[in-house]
This record gives structure tokens, C-alpha cells and sequence, in this order.
């Protein structure tokens, strides 16, 4: 890999971020942000998992056998999962409790399988540790962002303490909808940003070309919107 | 490693069962260190949730036994006002566990009973996951912590239980009864009809495993209650005589 290690840890914040870019992993994401506690829970679980068989899959990828190797990504992730179903049962049993069925879940998540296959499978241990921990911080983060809008609109409550005293809750941002809602505007507002600096890009990109090509640089070439005035 | 030797039937078996071996070693050396403390976590919330249907209870002695009608092996407490050892403690009630559907779980709640088992001394709902913001309010503690109290001096104080449980504290057995859809004079939680029911139910539920599934009666289980020889059907008619509820009883 010619790109600096560094890059593997930071491409997972914003520019290949699992929930916000990529939307993997959608699934514990929309289920269990409805407190802020449940999302910090998931987010290091998650986590510790991707960083774990990460690790583990980097290490054997020359040993396992392509036929075989997705039973084998599953076992390793499965093995992690179940260590930390095992430990959270041990040392944080109300999360343990809250968090439920997720805590199994995180097996067929995707973020997870797909960094084994895309990623560390195909990359040094260095390259693929950074790369699931800037994948976690990635998820976490998107959680986080998640879980605060819903539990403060949904519940009037961040980690549990009331905000304003005498605000009336909007349930629905608490129960299933509520969650599709707030994704789907934020992934709405990420792209919209998205787009608008690609056509910023392009424009910018055509004007040089035309400066260059006449000669000339114009204020009568416009960008506002992205289009080439005449 | 060649890539013929890698795609051989056998060294695809191998890899595969390699992987789960060195799995299986993993995962059982982690079960070996957690399961103690995982043990002691049940213990521990076991008795947290005694505590909460017998606040003023001291000693908890549990009894193994048959469930008398499906057979099958359960577990129900019996209370003490003082710890086990004391020489004159007395009975002062029973716990026992009950559990139901609900909308998308299974609800797991721990009643305590009277001596009698005839009031029910409170409810704690050990295991549920319904839905938050509905039927997860079950366990909901009224609070008015605020966030700034965190950097003032003031705290807020929250409720010692949740609101939902707290209602069936002091209530007669017998007063849980069906009302068209729902139960008599238990406050629905809103939007979650069906959890209120199961939580209900799994308080039957656990009733019904005390009373019948261990053949109760004053005499059999409660051999320290202070009143004794008295008839299963004695026991019934004083709980008639103290149901608070209005109205006669429907099925």
C-alpha cells in the first residue's frame, strides 16, 4: 500500500464513513440509538470486535484458503463477539441488559465482515488495526450523533438527565420511525453537502480550463450554482 | 503457501477446523475467567429484585420444588423478617418468579407475596425488551435530574421505583382481574396495552406457580405463618372478604 498509514485511520471519520458513506451496519445503528448510553455501549463493541478480527484475519489472510474464507472471517468474528457478550455480561450488566439481542447481532454486521473481506484480508496487521479502529471511530461517532438527536427530541433526556424542565417529548423520534427519520435527513444534508462541493469543484475546474484556453479570466464567469454563466 | 496445496480439499478442512479450535480454546478460557463474576452479577440482582417485593426482609431461604401441574422444576423463596440463622425469625411472605409474552419479549417479573399470598408486597420486572419509548417505560423511573445539576450543587432526586411497578404494591391478589381488554384498575401504560397485560400475567403467572405448583396452602409451605390449621378454602375466603376491588369479580 502506497498510501500513508495514517489515511487508514482517518478515511473511516467522514470520507468512508460505515453508516454516513458506505451505510453499512444500518441495522444496530437505527435500533439502538435511542439513548445516548445504549450507543456508546454498542459503538465500543462494535469496536473492539472489527479491531479484533481485524487483527486476527490480517495475521492468517495467507493461510486461509479463499474457498474457505468467509466461514472462517465468521468464526473469528463470532469468537470476539461472544468475548464481549461474555465480558459486558460480567462488568456492565444493565448495558448488557439494554443493549439485548444486539449484543449477539454484531456477528452479522456488516461493517464488520466487509472490512475483514475488503480490507484485512487484502492488508498488512498495521494497515488493518488502523484501519477498524478509524472504522469504529467512524460508527461510533454516527451513532453518537444519532442517539443524541433521538434521546434529546425523543426523550428530553442526554445520558439520562433532563434538559429543560417541562419539555414535552416527541415519542416518535424515540420508536422506530423517529430513527429513519433522523438518518434519513442527516444522510440527506451529507450528500446535498456532497454534491454541492463536487459541482463547486467542477465548475472551478472549467473555468481554469477556459482561462487557460482564452487567455482571459472572467468575473463574468459565474459558479453560484455550480453552472457556467455565458 | 503453493496455491494447489491451498485449494486441497484437506487443507480447506484443516484451515476451517484449525480456526475453530483455536476459537473454541479462546472462547472457553474466556468463559472460565468470566463465569464467576457472571454468577455473582445473577446472585446479586436476584437479590436486588428480593429486595425490591420485600424492602423490610432479612432472610431469603430458597426452596427447589415440582411444579404440581406440569411437573416441571421451580424455584420460589421464602421470606423472613430476620436473617436465616436467627432462631425466631418468622414467616413473612413469599417471592416467586412469573413470566409472559409481551409485545416483542418475553416479560420475567418477581412478585413478592404475603404470608398469606394473598396481598402482593410488590413487583420487579427482572428481564423485558420491549419497545423503548412504549413498552419499555415498564421499567421507567420518574426523575427529575437535570443536566446542570451536574455543575451546581443542586441534585435532583429521582423516584426509589418505577412509577408502573409501584401501583401493584399492597394490592389483593384477587383484584387483578380481566376487564374487557384489559385489567381492573391497573394504570395502562400508554400506547402499550399489550405490556401492561403480559406484565400482569406474569404476575399470575407467578401467583398461580406459588399457589398451585407447589400444592401451597397455609399449612404445606407456610409452616411458620402464625395462624395455623387453617383450610385452603379458609385461606380463600379471607381474601374474598379483603378484595378492595368495586364491583363483583368477572372471568
Amino acid at each position: 500500500m502506497s498510501r500513508p498509514l495514517s489515511q487508514e485511520f482517518t478515511k473511516g471519520f467522514s470520507k468512508t464513513n460505515p453508516v454516513f458513506v458506505l451505510l453499512l451496519g444500518l441495522c444496530p445503528t437505527l435500533a439502538v440509538t435511542t439513548t445516548v448510553s445504549n450507543a456508546v455501549g454498542m459503538a465500543v463493541a462494535a469496536t473492539f470486535v472489527l479491531v479484533g478480527s481485524n487483527v486476527i484475519i490480517s495475521l492468517a489472510r495467507d493461510i486461509i484458503p479463499p474457498k474457505v474464507r468467509i466461514p472462517c472471517f465468521i468464526v473469528v468474528i463470532a469468537t470476539f463477539v461472544t468475548i464481549v457478550e461474555l465480558v459486558m455480561q460480567a462488568y456492565a450488566p444493565p448495558l448488557y441488559k439494554s443493549l439485548g439481542i444486539f449484543v449477539p447481532l454484531i456477528v452479522v454486521n456488516c461493517i464488520i465482515l466487509g472490512r475483514a473481506e475488503a480490507f484485512a484480508s487484502k492488508n498488512s496487521v498495521g494497515a488493518s488495526t488502523l484501519d477498524g479502529l478509524g472504522m469504529g471511530v467512524g460508527f461510533a461517532w454516527a451513532l453518537l450523533l444519532l442517539a443524541t438527536v433521538r434521546e434529546v427530541l425523543g426523550n428530553g433526556t442526554f445520558l439520562g438527565y433532563q434538559l429543560v424542565p417541562g419539555f414535552r417529548p416527541a415519542l416518535i423520534m424515540i420508536l422506530p420511525p423517529g430513527a429513519f427519520l433522523s438518518l434519513g435527513l442527516m444522510l440527506g444534508w451529507i450528500n446535498w453537502r456532497r454534491m454541492r462541493r463536487e459541482r463547486r469543484h467542477a465548475g472551478r475546474r472549467t473555468i481554469l480550463d477556459i482561462r487557460t484556453r482564452t487567455g482571459v479570466g472572467r468575473a463574468a464567469l459565474r459558479t453560484d450554482d455550480g453552472e457556467i454563466g455565458r | 503457501m503453493n496455491d494447489t496445496i491451498k485449494e486441497h480439499p484437506l487443507a480447506l478442512i484443516g484451515v476451517l477446523a484449525a480456526v475453530c479450535v483455536i476459537a473454541g480454546l479462546a472462547l472457553g478460557f474466556v468463559s472460565m475467567a468470566t463465569s464467576e463474576r457472571i454468577d455473582a452479577e445473577k446472585r446479586k440482582a436476584e437479590r436486588e429484585a428480593l429486595l425490591v417485593v420485600h424492602p423490610d426482609a432479612k432472610g431469603f431461604e430458597e426452596v427447589k420444588t415440582e411444579h404440581k401441574g406440569d411437573g416441571k422444576e421451580f424455584t420460589y423463596y421464602r421470606v423472613y423478617d430476620k436473617p436465616l440463622d436467627d432462631e425466631d425469625k418468622t414467616l413473612v411472605g413469599y417471592a416467586c418468579e412469573g413470566r409472559a409474552q409481551g409485545y416483542s419479549s418475553t416479560i420475567v417479573v418477581t412478585i413478592g407475596l404475603d404470608a398469606d399470598a394473598a396481598t402482593i408486597t410488590g413487583i420487579k420486572i427482572t428481564a423485558q425488551q420491549e419497545t423503548p419509548g412504549l413498552g419499555a417505560n415498564c421499567e421507567q423511573i420518574a426523575s427529575n435530574k437535570y443536566l446542570w445539576a451536574m455543575f451546581s450543587k443542586r441534585d435532583g432526586a429521582a423516584a426509589r421505583e418505577p412509577r408502573f411497578q409501584a401501583q401493584f404494591r399492597e394490592r389483593n391478589v384477587d383484584s387483578l382481574v380481566r376487564e374487557g381488554k384489559s385489567f381492573r384498575d391497573v394504570r395502562v401504560l400508554s400506547g402499550a396495552t399489550i405490556t401492561t397485560n403480559a406484565v400482569v400475567r406474569a404476575t399470575l403467572n407467578a401467583i398461580e406457580r406459588l399457589r398451585e405448583g407447589s400444592g401451597w396452602t397455609p399449612d404445606a409451605v407456610g409452616g411458620g405463618t402464625k395462624k395455623g390449621g387453617r383450610s385452603r378454602a379458609g385461606s380463600d375466603a379471607t381474601r374474598r372478604e379483603g378484595d378492595e376491588g368495586p364491583g363483583e369479580e368477572t372471568e
